[in-house]
C-alpha cells in the first residue's frame, strides 16, 4: 500500500523514466529469443532429417554415400538399394558448373556497376540485375526447357557430341538429342545466381570507404589499379559471401533442376548425359515413395544435401576467415 | 530501418512455428504408424473441421433418417442419400482421379449440403500413408496397398475402385504421313524401353507398321520422374510382357529405368516428347486426348492392335478374374478387343475402426452415389466406366462397413 502511494507521489517524469526503463531489457530478450528461435530451427531440421532416415542408416551405415545403386525396385536379380552417389556427384557437378561460369560474370557485373557505370545507366541496371534476382526459378526452369535447352542442343550440343566422340568422352552422349542433362542444368543454374552474386557484389563494393580509393589515386594509380588493388581487396570478403549464397542457391535449386538435368538416378559418364539432383530427387520421389525404405533413404540425401551445404558455408567462413588476416586485415564489408 | 528489421524477424517467427509444428507433428506421425490394430479413439477421425452449417453434430443415434427429404436428381434405383449434416470427411491421394474426385464433391455438396468432403492431391503413396495412420478418412490410391502394409499397418482396409485410366504411349515422329497411326507390339516397347531397340528404323518397329518408311532416327526415351500412379501401370505392363523387364527392372511407382531421361508430370513428359525428335513417352490417356498427342494402337494379348477406346479399356477390366479383395492388375488382359495398358484407381475405406456412426454413413453413401449417379461425370471427364460386373462388386464393398459391430449401409435393392 505505502509503495503504490509513493508512486503516485513522485514527478511525472520520474514514473515515465521508471516505465521506460524496462525497454531496452525487453527488447533484448525478445531479440535474443529470436536469435535462439533460428538455432532452434536448425537444431529441428538436423533432427527431423537424422530420425526419420535411421531406417536407411542402418541399412546401409555409411556406404550409403559411396553407392552408386538406386533401384527402388526389388526384382528377382536387383535387391533393392539405395546410394546416394549419383545425387551427390549431380549436384556437385552442376553447381560447380554453375559458379565456374556465373561467378566471374557476376562478379564483372557487380564491379562495373558499383565503379564504372555512369550514372545514368546505373539506377536502370542496378533494378534489372535485382530484378532478375527475384524471378522464381520455374520460370528460369520453363524458359530453359522451352527456349535454351531447344538452342543448345541444335547449337552446342549436338556439334559437341559428334565432335568429341573419340576424344574427349565427358563431353559426349548417345541421349544429347533430348537436350537435358547436366551441362544444361548447370548454364541454367549459372543464370540463376548470376544475379544473385552480381547484386551482392555490387553492394559490397558501394560500401568500401572513398578514402580506400582517394589513397590509390592520390599515388598516381589508374581506374583498373585503383579497382583491383585497392577496392576489391577490400570488400572480397563479402564478394566471397555473395558466392557462397549463390552456391547456396544452385545446391539446393529443385524445380529448374528437374525440369532440365534429365532425371537419371545413375553417376553420368558425361557432362551432357542426364543426371540427378539431391534435391531434384528428393522433391521427385518422396510423395510416391515405394516403400518405408525408400522414403527413409530419400530423406538421408536430404539429410545429406544439408550436410553438403552446412560444409560448404563452413569453408566459406574458413576462406574469409585466411583472407582477412592479410593485410587489410579487419576489413569488412 | 529497426521497422525492417522487426518486419523481417516476425516473418521468421511466423516460419518457425509453422517449422516447428512440423518437426513435432513428424515423430507423432512415426508412433502411430506401427500399431497393428489402431485404437477405437482416435483423434484425427474425432476432429471435426467447421463446417458451414452451424448446427449441433447429429448425435449418433442408430439411423438419422432424412428429416427434410430433399427431392434426389433421379436416381436409377429410388436411392438418395441420407441427408445427414455438420460432417466433414477428409480424403488424400492420387493425382490422377483428381479432375473427377473434385466434380463428384461439389456436385455431392448440392445432393447432400450437410456433408464436406475435401480431397487432396498428394500422390499415391502419400494417400496411403495418410490413410494408415489415420490422417485421413478415406485415401485415394493408383496402387493397391501392399498386402504387407495391409497386414502390419490397417488390416481393415477395403478397396473400392472408382474408375480405370489407361496409359498410352506417345511419340514424336517427324515425316509421317498425316493421319498415320503407328503400331506397337508388346515386344517393340519392352524392347525401347530396356534400351534394345535405338533407332526408329529396327526391324521390330518395321515388322510392326508394314509399309511404313520409318527414319534413321535415335529414339529418345522419355519417362516420368516423379513417382506416380501412370509409371506403376506402364511398368506392370512391361513386367508381364517382358521376362527381361520383370526379372531386372520390375514394377513400381519409381523404378531404376535403364535408358531414357525423366520429366516431371504428364505434362513433363509431353513437353520433352513434343521437343525431341524421335522421342517416345507415356501419358496419362485424358492427358493425351486432351492435348491431341499421337496415340499409337497397341497389340494385345489376342494379338490385334487396339485403340485407347472407352469401350477397349473397360473391356480391359472385364477380361481379367476379379478376386475377393479387388485389388488386382488388369494391365496385358484377356479379349480380343481389351487395350491392354490400364489401371484402376481406388478409395481405400476402413472396415471396422470407423468410430463416428454418421461419418460412416456419409462416406459409403457417397460412394455408393459416386458409383451410381456419378459415373456419367467420369465419362465426360474423359475417364472410363468400370464394367458392370466390376462396379456391382465394387458397391458391395460398401456393405462391409461396420461401426462398433453395426452395419452403416446396405445397398438398395436393384
Amino acid at each position: 500500500m505505502a509503495n503504490v502511494q509513493a508512486q503516485t507521489t513522485t514527478s511525472f517524469r520520474e514514473r515515465l523514466a521508471q516505465r521506460t526503463q524496462h525497454g531496452d531489457g525487453i527488447f533484448w530478450a525478445v531479440t535474443l529469443f529470436f536469435a535462439l528461435v533460428v538455432i532452434a530451427l536448425v537444431v529441428a531440421i538436423g533432427w527431423v532429417t537424422w530420425s526419420d532416415s535411421a531406417l536407411a542408416r542402418e541399412r546401409f551405415g555409411l556406404g550409403f554415400f559411396t553407392s552408386t545403386e538406386w533401384n527402388p525396385v526389388e526384382t528377382e536379380v536387383s535387391p533393392e538399394s539405395f546410394g546416394a552417389m549419383p545425387a551427390i556427384v549431380g549436384t556437385l557437378v552442376s553447381s560447380i558448373i554453375a559458379l565456374l561460369l556465373a561467378g566471374p560474370i557476376a562478379i564483372g557485373i557487380g564491379i562495373f556497376l558499383a565503379e564504372l557505370c555512369p550514372p545514368s545507366l546505373r539506377m536502370p541496371l542496378s533494378f534489372m540485375v535485382e530484378l532478375l534476382a527475384a524471378i522464381p526459378s520455374v520460370i528460369y526452369g520453363v524458359w530453359g526447357v522451352m527456349v535454351f535447352a531447344p538452342f543448345f542442343t541444335q547449337y552446342i550440343g549436338v556439334p559437341l557430341s559428334s565432335s568429341m566422340r573419340d576424344v574427349i568422352p565427358w563431353l559426349t552422349s548417345a541421349q544429347v538429342a533430348s537436350g537435358r542433362g547436366l551441362l544444361v542444368a548447370g548454364i541454367i543454374l549459372a543464370i540463376m545466381i548470376l544475379p544473385t552474386i552480381a547484386a551482392i557484389t555490387r553492394d559490397v563494393l558501394t560500401l568500401v570507404p572513398n578514402t580506400q580509393r582517394e589513397v590509390m589515386l592520390a599515388l598516381g594509380a589508374t581506374k583498373w589499379e585503383v579497382i583491383w588493388l585497392s577496392v576489391v581487396p577490400y570488400a572480397r570478403a563479402g564478394i566471397v559471401g555473395g558466392v557462397m549464397l549463390g552456391l547456396g542457391r544452385a545446391l539446393g535449386e529443385t524445380m529448374a533442376a528437374t525440369m532440365l538435368v534429365g532425371n537419371r538416378s545413375q553417376v553420368p559418364g558425361s557432362l551432357l548425359e542426364p543426371a540427378t539432383t539431391a534435391a531434384s530427387l528428393v522433391a521427385s520421389e518422396l510423395t510416391n515413395a515405394q516403400s518405408l525404405l525408400h522414403e527413409s533413404a530419400l530423406v538421408l540425401i536430404a539429410l545429406a544435401l544439408f550436410a553438403i551445404t552446412l560444409l560448404l558455408n563452413l569453408i566459406a567462413r574458413m576462406l574469409i576467415w585466411f583472407v582477412n588476416r592479410g593485410p587489410v586485415g579487419s576489413a569488412r564489408a | 530501418m529497426r521497422q525492417q528489421v522487426i518486419r523481417a524477424v516476425s516473418v521468421l517467427v511466423a516460419l518457425v512455428i509453422v517449422a516447428s509444428a512440423l518437426a513435432v507433428a513428424a515423430p507423432t506421425q512415426a508412433q502411430t504408424q506401427p500399431t497393428a490394430t489402431p485404437p477405437p479413439q482416435v483423434t484425427p477421425t474425432q476432429r471435426p473441421r467447421a463446417t458451414p452449417t452451424p448446427r449441433p453434430r447429429a448425435t449418433p443415434t442408430p439411423r438419422p433418417q432424412a428429416a427434410t427429404p430433399t427431392p434426389a436428381p433421379a436416381a436409377p434405383s429410388a436411392w438418395a442419400p441420407r441427408q445427414l449434416s455438420g460432417i466433414s470427411l477428409r480424403g488424400s491421394g492420387a493425382t490422377f482421379p483428381n479432375p473427377l474426385y473434385q466434380a463428384w464433391i461439389s456436385v455431392y455438396k448440392n445432393v447432400v449440403p450437410g456433408v464436406t468432403i475435401s480431397y487432396q492431391a498428394v500422390g499415391s503413396g502419400q494417400g496411403q500413408t495418410d490413410f494408415v495412420r489415420y490422417l485421413t478418412d478415406f485415401g485415394g490410391t493408383d496402387s493397391v496397398v501392399p498386402s504387407e502394409r495391409i497386414r502390419t499397418e490397417a488390416p481393415d482396409t477395403l478397396h473400392v475402385p472408382m474408375v480405370i485410366g489407361a496409359v498410352v504411349p506417345t511419340y514424336n515422329l517427324p515425316g509421317l504421313p498425316a493421319g498415320t497411326v503407328l503400331r506397337f507390339s508388346a515386344d517393340t516397347l519392352s524392347g525401347i524401353y530396356l534400351g534394345e531397340i535405338r533407332k526408329w528404323n529396327d526391324p521390330r518397329i518395321v515388322a510392326d507398321n508394314p509399309g511404313l518408311a520409318l527414319p534413321d532416327l535415335d529414339i529418345t526415351v522419355v519417362y516420368r520422374s516423379d513417382s506416380s500412379g501412370t509409371t506403376s501401370i506402364w511398368t506392370d505392363y512391361l513386367s508381364k510382357v517382358n521376362e527381361r523387364w520383370r526379372t531386372t527392372v520390375g514394377t513400381g511407382t519409381t523404378v531404376r529405368w535403364p535408358i531414357g531421361i525423366g520429366a516431371p508430370g504428364n505434362a513433363g513428359v509431353a513437353g520433352a516428347v513434343v521437343r525431341t525428335e524421335g522421342a517416345i513417352g507415356y501419358v496419362e490417356q485424358a492427358f493425351a486426348i486432351g492435348n491431341r498427342l499421337p496415340v499409337p494402337a497397341v497389340r494385345n494379348r489376342a494379338g490385334n492392335y487396339v485403340l485407347p477406346t472407352p469401350e477397349g479399356v473397360s473391356a480391359a477390366a472385364a477380361g481379367v478374374p476379379i478376386p475377393d479383395d479387388l485389388r488386382y492388375s488388369i494391365t496385358n488382359p484377356e479379349g480380343p478387343n481389351s487395350y491392354p495398358i490400364a489401371g484402376l484407381t481406388w478409395i481405400l475405406i476402413r472396415e471396422q475402426t470407423y468410430t463416428d456412426v454418421p461419418k460412416a454413413q456419409a462416406l459409403t453413401d457417397f460412394l455408393y452415389w459416386a458409383l451410381t449417379e456419378g459415373q456419367g461425370a467420369a465419362v465426360r471427364l474423359g475417364y472410363v466406366q468400370l464394367p458392370t460386373e466390376l462396379r456391382i462388386r465394387a458397391m458391395r464393398q460398401l456393405n462391409k462397413v461396420r461401426v462398433s459391430g453395426q452395419q452403416v449401409f446396405t445397398e438398395p435393392p436393384r
